[in-house]
């Protein structure tokens, strides 16, 4: 389990087993699952009935699936679904049936991530509360900071709020921060882009482009369409599911394309279609929460070529003034996360999706741009633009009085 | 006491009285006459004085929001109207025949104000004329605003104007919440 290290390294504590709760799944299918997963060796799973920190699988199909997940779904604890039919899931993933063991495996390693850091941060939190009260710690090196936005009330942080608080969760993650220093704490927030969809969709854009022809992806039995004419992706698959396609590795198995298709018309009459950068955006998003490609340069300097196009993509905390700073100055990951101050996930998140994108380019290789002072002096109305960025993010989230 | 103000401005149909509209905790003063000239085939009313909106931050500050008139006849009033103003957002309607020419008009008039305070460039219209893009308008803009944000926008959706003064205000001090 690749996050396995990361907390072990983080908080020096023995490592729970990932728990897993079966609902709805009874007689020879749990004795299927139970047998699948204890013979597992990359993860280890311990069946439980009840836990808080339990990633729970629920046959939706079964009389008593429906009522456990709606039970949960109100207590937002992480789920995956395995049924027939598609299904809108806010915190978890959907496996439509059949489905092979290894997106099974793949589901529980992705939740249990978000589990296991949330379980650190927690952790963390309160060794924190120890060490402040505990003098004699004064002296234990701390990682680059970042500060928690719960801690942090950042105005930007409000801006997000085309987001609401579990999409940003599900799409950014909850990884704590770790130390820069450290090669092994920053190769456990590395991942591997080329093993999620939001890669091999970039490649096939170009490709749709280039022939000025419709793709048909085929990934898990679900099928998107690449349209270069519109530039956009067409598919059935609801809005709020998009993340498992994204969030999930790719089976080979299950993925296939074709050149030259036509639209169906009932996804033309009752499809869903999004922009190829809200698409992609979403996908690298829901891929990455919160961590780095891999092989990634901390001290390598960036430059955003132009600003993303913030208005139609998945906005996230920060997202703002890191464009703001990225796209006026050459600056690393690392001097970046120094500067804002801010949790180092909204900053890698932010590289993930720019730099696969394209936006973000090694500052050597942006030709013409006019580079503004890196350390711009403080504006002289400061304290009246946070004044107004406060009643913006309100009038954003809704609570105006108009 | 110091008034500040953040100006919209933009050609005939951009938006900038939707988008004040879209922004202001006061219901909006709007100068709206029956238009003339050649406005009168694009929309039945324009504004031939200016839009103002207000607003109300806490600690009882205001900022005033000024939308300029969209006819070029009224070109005389934009000085008045950018003294003291924060920044400048810009909307460029891409449906109409020569939206380049408008952005260069824009930029032009205002090039004195948009250097001593900071610009942002909001696209409407793009549901309509999906041409030219966005970075078509990147490779258009002069090298001195190549920092500039430029974002797809819907004068009537609050996030998009939001968005967009967001990105003006991080323009000029990026170290806002640091």
């Amino acid at each position: 389990m690749h996050m396995t290290n990361l907390v072990a390294h983080m908080t020096d504590i023995p490592l729970p087993q990932v728990m897993v709760s079966l609902k709805g799944i009874e007689g020879l299918s749990r004795k299927s699952l139970v047998f699948l997963l204890s013979k597992q060796k990359a993860i280890s799973c311990e069946i439980v009935d009840e836990h808080p920190n339990a990633i729970n699988i629920i046959d939706i199909d079964d009389y008593r699936g429906k009522e456990a997940w709606e039970s949960l779904e109100s207590a937002h604890a992480p789920v995956i679904v395995l049924g027939r039919e598609p299904l809108d899931i806010d915190n978890g993933v959907l496996l439509q049936k059949p489905f092979r063991p290894k997106q099974l495996l793949a589901a529980i390693e992705s939740l249990a991530a978000d589990v296991r850091q949330q379980v650190t941060t927690r952790f963390q939190a309160d060794k924190q509360e120890s060490h402040d009260d505990n003098s004699t710690m004064a002296n234990i090196e701390q990682p680059v900071t970042a500060t928690d936005p719960a801690e942090k009330k950042g105005l930007s942080h409000n801006a997000a709020s085309s987001l609401n608080e579990r999409e940003v969760f599900a799409h950014v993650g909850t990884s704590a921060d770790v130390d820069l220093n450290d090669p092994h704490a920053v190769a456990e927030v590395q991942y591997d882009p080329d093993q999620f969809l939001a890669s091999r969709m970039l490649e096939l854009i170009e490709l749709a482009t280039s022939k000025h022809k419709i793709i048909r992806i085929g990934c898990c039995d679900v099928a998107f369409y690449i349209d270069p004419h519109q530039r956009c992706i067409h598919t059935l698959v609801k809005e709020r599911n998009l993340r498992t396609f994204g969030a999930l590795p790719l089976d080979n198995a299950h993925f296939n394309f074709r050149k030259g298709a036509t639209l169906p018309a009932n996804i033309k009459s009752h499809g869903l279609s999004l922009g190829y950068e809200a698409f992609v955006w979403r996908m690298i998003l829901a891929s990455s929460r919160g961590r780095l490609p891999v092989n990634t340069d901390l001290d390598q300097r960036f430059m955003l070529r132009r600003w993303p196009n913030l208005t139609r993509l998945m906005l996230f905390p920060h997202a703002t003034q890191i464009s703001a700073i990225w796209v006026s100055s050459a600056k690393s990951i690392r001097e970046l996360i120094e500067l804002l101050g801010i949790p180092q996930r909204y900053v890698f998140a932010f590289f993930a999706a720019t730099h696969l994108m394209g936006y973000l380019r090694p500052a050597d290789a942006i030709d013409g741009r006019t580079e503004k002072p890196a350390s711009k002096p403080k504006h002289k109305h400061r304290g009246l633009f946070r004044r107004l960025l406060k009643t913006l993010y309100r009038k954003q989230d809704g609570t105006s009085d108009d | 006491m110091t008034e500040h103000k953040i100006i919209l401005t933009g050609p005939v149909g951009a938006g900038k009285s939707t988008a004040i509209r879209s922004l202001s905790d006061i219901e909006p003063v709007s100068t709206d006459e029956l238009a003339s000239d050649i406005t009168k085939a694009r929309k039945s009313q324009t504004t031939v004085a200016m839009d103002y909106g207000l607003l109300k931050l806490d600690g009882g500050e205001t900022i005033h929001l000024y939308g300029t008139p969209g006819q070029e006849r009224f070109d005389f009033m934009w000085d008045i109207l950018t003294t003291g103003g924060i920044g400048l957002v810009l909307l460029i309607n891409n449906a109409r025949p020569a939206p380049f020419k408008d952005l260069a008009f824009f930029l032009a008039a205002f090039s004195g104000f948009i250097d001593k305070s900071a610009l942002a460039i909001g696209v409407t219209q793009m549901d309509i004329a999906d041409a030219p893009t966005l970075d078509d308008y990147y490779a258009e803009l002069p090298p001195k605003y190549s920092n500039t944000p430029v974002f797809e926008v819907d004068a009537r959706n609050k996030n998009d104007v939001v968005i967009l003064v967001e990105s003006l205000l991080f323009s000029l001090d990026q170290g806002l919440e640091a």
